[in-house]
């Protein structure tokens, strides 16, 4: 995780006279208090203006652009639609149609599949729900499914659909099917649901396997939908798009060919992506037709406040001070930040500001993520919707279309990784009427200050692509074993692009499946199912427990298997709603922590070391000196220690130990191997150039983010030897190279010449999803882009927009990187 | 290279990685291989070593226009014994109960021979649909003899000849019993109708479970209603060497690897007892429920049965049953039943049988809390004798024998008669 190294105070610097013109506690826009009273609160546009004329913020506002509202496209209702059916709408207000949506119904009608491009609150229900209702009115036997990321979700499409048809006065049965869903229902959804509203992972677990009990459904099934498309990419999508093989594998068995209607927020490549989905060819439909409000956006760099380290104030400064003001003049507002501890260190500062003063309801303030449990969850979002809650943190768990009503302001701080996500987060201010605001803040990182310092480029710019790879082994295998249990394979039938009669012979050797003639039956006694979670390679949760109550134990919240690592290792503080909790006991095998209550005035932070070995090598080539390949590795994850960072000052309280093991995953990776007579032929020491390289690295990694349009979080870098055998270790006293294992106490430095240095990119997902291979083949171009980044960074000695911060690379590393890269690309 | 390879890199199965291993399992591995199950010897597959399975099990290839399959057929003369009973004792059920007893009403103009005994052994117990019923077990009565048929599916291929097979002969019976079918053989074998593309037959007979009555009526008295506990406790049967039921999932998958047949002889075995008990048990059961039960039947049974009954609405039957145990003693069961039959009266507007039996448990236990209550509550407002009502609530306050609640309430009742008769209340 990247915290906020910027606001980490260096001791000892008021001395050396590079003191900050303004101590941080200073740099904040002047806000003057108003106290509580309700005639004398500010309307946003009020706000806004008196924003304007503050100086010391205007300074720093890189760009303020205002987008203004657009006005509606419409269309007459097709002649097919049943009167009554229109009626109905027409009585809600919708007289006639918005172009994209005449579009969709008629494309659906004719059985074409499609993908609907539209921002959020441009009717995009009404696309799928009209053709459906329409095609039960004239069939009642019809059947259709929806698919929707995560229960909410489904629970708030469920009551729009509910609602159409309770007007409609028909008897036309919709349910929702999910985990939740209590036994004696189930079986009246499966025979009557004429609307089946379920998540992936219960199409995957619940339904699929047990489809002869959805006879009915599948029989007629004659539409499937399938909201936020965009959340299916990466690991994701890639099993999502094996699960939609089973699906329509089963279709077939039952004779049904269902219509497919795609929704997906903004994103460079859509139909591409609706196609990997489906493996079919899906019509685009991105021109919305619908209105939208006016917007206010503002790009807001922190100044900086020590210009030798290069370090900018952090952003969560100035978040919490434009959303402390905004809501305090009880003005809605979302802040979106871009880990779960900066919503938990967001939501304490603000909570913390609003409790002196009038006595106002726990909820005013609220954070929002993942981790919490599902009742909180509901909580927040109902308060959201009635206006008890007025200030929300959140990650972007809350970028998805779950109604949270009209916020109308929006705070970012630190760009969320993709221009999707951004202009996503944004949506969520000024939905429907009137005027808005979204603020994106930068953090110190290379892309933040990209596009800060160039926002037209930002403004023009496409959003990131979608990518999946269905054909990931270990995912695939998962999902024909599944597929398996549905259904015996027959020889000559395809799943996939992969040659999988020798898959089924595999799996047939490992005993789970059973060659009969010419098919292949499951037979083994487990579900295979169970053994696989759409949402990552590894399934498990660990649950946190509260422990804090003798004899009373109560489960608090749950956290993924790898995020447990960094998040719950004995020592670390975890906070719910900004309750710090401190981790007495992690139990791997029993996948649960056990923490208690604390009152602490510090958070935690772990320190993560990674090493690559080479497994295999798939192909290389000569770039210059260097040699470039791609192929597969071995990553070892640890978790080696923690910093304690005080709250406010971001002090660094010290540092504590963690004994948990590694982790380790194979995947696919691109390395290039710098020669060590170059590097010897340079005036600079062997640490130095471990210097140089690690942040050469640091700034490759971004860029290959920006290059992939991909999540910055897709990919990961480290530095090592192709052997996996000589390693960096950043001690007390500085880089080393060793050869001992991470976490040994004893260090021992090598023999230098035995190790030649690799810079390591690759996917960040066992198996690997197809980043690195494209990497390799745009080497140059990357190698070229970070020469282009160093040389044109204004910092002197790096900083965390081009090698990273100097506190973790040293003083020479940008010198080294950029004299490294010079070498590299001249020579070739 | 080749995709499996590529798997096998992947899952860290190389013989010899390019450089020297680390010693620790890769967890990735470690998954892969729970993942993949508990089997790790893929074994070879070698018909030609052991005897073809007519020879080790003793049943017969059926050839069908579907296809084969293999069926163990068996008559069981009314002579043999199962547990403590013989089986042409078995032919006797009692259709009527038997119908109460599994509330399906259906059955009781039925003759024994219209009944499909059925009980599968699968390949596991997930149900969905990759799960199979490999052997499909029946039995049926002709006269006393019982007839059994195993219908076994030598390999998946087989299955739809199979359920043709058992189609033909559910074609010629009227109604079903089983242990637990409801939940789980017949959802199974729906299942395998579809898969198969048949038409369900079994769709729509009335369908008596055992496992349900079976509760009801023993089920607070064992320590669990599983089949074997059954056997036990009421059945007089003790089965030697029995293949646990857990382990017939891998038997079976081992067979279709090796078509080694002695592998399925235990099976087999295990699956006949299976219906044999059923019909054992039918009518084991349903002879609790009879107006003159058994004279060996356990009372605490009794009294379930006729509990039972009150909620078939066959008073007059339960009324039977209650009298003949209310007269035998002051154990449990026997207490048990004067309380049931006096709710039975008492609903019936029976008073002169409802009081009696009170006063007479009181007689009994001084400290029996229900008896003293209801008594109290008949004199005081059908006799509208407070002062009668109030010396059974001293009575039974005297005793010193009730728990908190108990003794709250009366203590309750008791100000509240003393009001009404005008005595002072302490």
């Amino acid at each position: 995780m990247e915290t906020d190294f910027e606001s980490v105070p260096v001791p000892g610097l008021r001395r050396h006279g590079g003191i900050p013109r303004d101590s941080p506690r200073e740099i904040r826009p002047l806000f003057v208090r108003i106290t509580g009273n309700p005639m004398s609160r500010l309307t946003l546009d009020e706000w806004l203006s008196r924003l304007e004329k503050n100086r010391r913020f205007m300074e720093n506002v890189s760009a303020l652009k205002r987008i203004p509202a657009r006005e509606a496209r419409y269309v007459d209702y097709p002649g097919w639609v049943h009167p009554r059916l229109r009626s109905v709408l027409e009585a809600r207000g919708m007289r006639r149609l918005w172009s994209h949506q005449g579009q969709a119904v008629d494309l659906v009608r004719q059985g074409k599949d499609i993908v609907l491009v539209t921002p959020t609150a441009s009717g995009k229900t009404l696309c799928y729900n009209l053709p459906v209702l329409q095609r039960i009115l004239e069939e009642p036997e019809t059947r259709a499914l929806y698919m929707f990321p995560t229960k909410a979700l489904a629970q708030d499409q469920m009551h729009e659909v509910h609602g159409l048809i309770t007007d409609l006065r028909e008897d036309i049965r919709t349910f929702t099917y999910d985990g939740d869903t209590p036994d004696d229902a189930r079986q009246a959804i499966r025979r009557q649901g004429h609307v089946v509203v379920t998540n992936p992972d219960m199409l995957h677990a619940g339904i699929l396997p047990h489809h002869t009990k959805w006879q009915k459904l599948f029989m007629n099934l004659r539409f499937v939908v399938i909201d936020e498309l965009h959340v299916y990419r990466g690991i994701f999508g890639s099993h999502l798009a094996n699960v939609i093989r089973r699906l329509v594998r089963i279709c077939r068995f039952y004779g049904a060919d269902p219509v497919f209607i795609f929704c997906s927020a903004t994103v460079a490549n859509p139909r591409e992506h609706a196609e990997a989905v489906l493996e079919r060819p899906v019509t685009l439909l991105d021109e919305s037709g619908a209105p939208a409000a006016a917007k206010t956006f503002i790009l807001y760099n922190p100044p900086i406040v020590n210009r030798e380290l290069g370090i900018r104030q952090s952003a969560l400064t100035p978040a919490r001070n434009l959303a402390g003001s905004l809501v305090e003049e009880r003005i809605q507002t979302i802040v979106f930040t871009t880990s779960r501890l900066n919503v938990e260190v967001l939501t304490r500062y603000l909570k913390d500001r609003f409790k002196k003063g009038k006595p106002l309801p726990d909820t005013f303030v609220t954070g929002y993520r993942g981790g919490y449990l599902p009742n909180l969850r509901r909580q927040i979002e109902a308060g959201l919707r009635s206006g008890e809650v007025m200030g929300v943190v959140s990650t972007n768990a809350l970028e998805l279309g779950i109604d949270i009503g009209d916020l109308e302001a929006c705070i970012m701080s630190g760009y969320p990784g993709s221009v999707a996500s951004t202009w996503q987060q944004a949506g969520r201010a000024g939905r429907r009427a009137g005027w808005s605001l979204a603020v994106l803040i930068a953090r110190s990182a290379p892309m933040d200050q990209f596009i800060a310092e160039n926002p037209d480029y930002f403004f023009s710019r496409s959003p990131e692509h979608c990518r999946i790879n269905p054909d990931n082994l270990l995912i695939l295998l998962h999902h024909l074993k599944s597929a398996a249990f549905e259904l015996p394979f027959e020889r000559g039938e395809h799943f996939g692009r992969e040659n999988i009669e020798e898959l089924l012979d595999y799996l047939t050797e490992k005993g789970v499946l059973h060659q009969a003639g010419e098919r292949w039956h499951w037979s083994a006694e487990s579900y295979p199912a169970d053994e696989v979670s759409l949402r990552s390679i590894n399934p498990e949760n660990v649950v946190v427990v509260d422990a804090s109550e003798q004899g009373n134990p109560r489960i608090i919240a749950e956290v993924d298997w790898d995020g447990a690592f960094t998040a719950l290792h004995e020592g670390a503080i975890y906070m719910v709603e900004s309750q710090p909790y401190q981790v007495d006991r992690l139990d791997l095998p029993g996948k649960k922590a056990y923490v208690r209550k604390v009152d602490v005035d510090y958070f935690t932070d772990a320190m993560t070391y990674t090493n690559v070995r080479v497994i295999d090598r798939f192909v290389e080539k000569r770039e210059g000196s260097a040699i470039v390949e791609h192929g597969e590795v071995q990553v070892v994850r640890k978790v080696v220690g923690y910093k304690k960072i005080k709250f406010y000052t971001s002090e660094n309280l010290g540092f504590g130990d963690v004994h948990l093991p590694e982790r380790d995953m194979h995947t696919t990776g691109y390395w290039f191997t710098i020669p060590r007579d170059l590097l010897e032929a340079l005036p600079y020491s062997r640490e130095e150039i471990i210097d140089g390289l690690t942040g050469l690295a640091y700034g490759l990694h971004h860029l290959a983010a920006m290059l992939l349009m991909a999540d910055l979080h897709d990919i990961d870098r480290c530095i090592g030897d192709k052997s996996g055998e000589w390693f960096v270790r950043h001690t007390g006293g500085g880089r080393v190279i060793t050869s001992s294992p991470p976490g040994a106490d004893a260090v021992e430095p090598a023999r230098e010449d035995a190790f030649d240095p690799t810079v390591f990119l690759f996917d960040a997902y066992p198996g690997g999803i197809g980043f690195s291979d494209l990497l390799y083949a745009e080497h140059r171009r990357l190698l070229g882009s970070a020469q282009a980044l160093l040389s044109s960074c204004p910092c002197l000695h790096g900083c965390p927009s081009c090698v990273g911060p100097t506190l973790e690379v040293g003083n020479r590393a940008k010198e080294v990187a950029l004299t490294v890269v010079n070498r590299l690309l001249e020579m070739a | 290279m080749s995709v499996r390879n590529r798997l096998q890199r992947l899952t860290g199965e190389t013989p010899a990685p390019p450089r020297p291993e680390k010693p620790e399992i890769s967890e990735l591995r470690r998954r892969i291989e729970e993942i993949m199950g508990r089997r790790r010897e893929p074994q070879p597959v070698r018909k030609d070593r052991f005897p073809p399975l007519g020879e080790v099990v003793s049943g017969e290839e059926i050839e069908t226009p579907h296809g084969t399959f293999f069926v163990v057929r068996e008559d069981v003369s009314g002579g043999a014994c199962h547990g403590h009973r013989r089986v042409a004792d078995l032919s006797g059920l009692d259709m009527a109960r038997a119908a109460i007893l599994g509330n399906v009403r259906d059955m009781a103009a039925l003759d024994i021979g219209d009944l499909l005994f059925l009980d599968t052994e699968t390949t596991g117990l997930a149900g969905g649909t990759g799960t199979v019923a490999f052997l499909i077990g029946l039995g049926w009565f002709e006269g006393s003899r019982f007839v059994l048929r195993q219908i076994f599916l030598r390999d998946y291929a087989e299955e739809r000849a199979a359920l043709a097979h058992l189609a033909d002969l559910a074609a010629s019976r009227k109604a079903l019993v089983t242990f637990n079918g409801k939940a789980f053989d017949l959802n199974l074998l729906a299942a395998r109708f579809v898969m198969n593309r048949l038409p369900n037959p079994l769709e729509g007979f009335p369908h008596l479970d055992l496992l349900h009555p079976s509760r009801r009526l023993v089920g607070r008295r064992l320590e669990n209603c599983r089949l074997g506990t059954l056997e036990a406790a009421l059945l007089g049967l003790l089965r030697e060497d029995d293949l646990p039921g857990s382990e017939i999932p891998e038997r079976y998958f081992r067979w279709l690897r090796t078509r080694d047949g002695r592998l399925l002889g235990d099976i087999f075995r295990h699956n006949r007892l299976d219906i044999l008990s059923l019909a054992a048990l039918a009518a084991h059961l349903s002879e609790l429920v009879l107006p003159e039960p058994p004279p060996a039947a356990d009372p605490r049974d009794l009294v379930s049965a006729a509990r039972l009954l009150i909620d078939r609405g066959e008073l007059a039957g339960a009324e039977e049953i209650l009298c003949r145990l209310a007269g035998t003693g002051t154990g449990l069961p026997s207490r048990e039943a004067r309380m049931e039959l006096s709710i039975l009266c008492k609903r019936a507007r029976r008073r002169v049988e409802a009081t009696s039996l009170w006063r007479e448990m009181l007689r009994d236990d001084p400290g029996d809390a229900f008896a003293a209550e209801e008594l109290a509550k008949d004199l005081e407002h059908n006799e509208k004798d407070a002062p009668a009502a109030l010396a059974v609530v001293e009575c039974w306050l005297a005793c010193g024998s009730g728990a908190e609640g108990e003794t709250a309430a009366f203590l309750h009742r008791r100000a509240r008669l003393r009001r009404r008769t005008g005595l002072p209340t302490p």
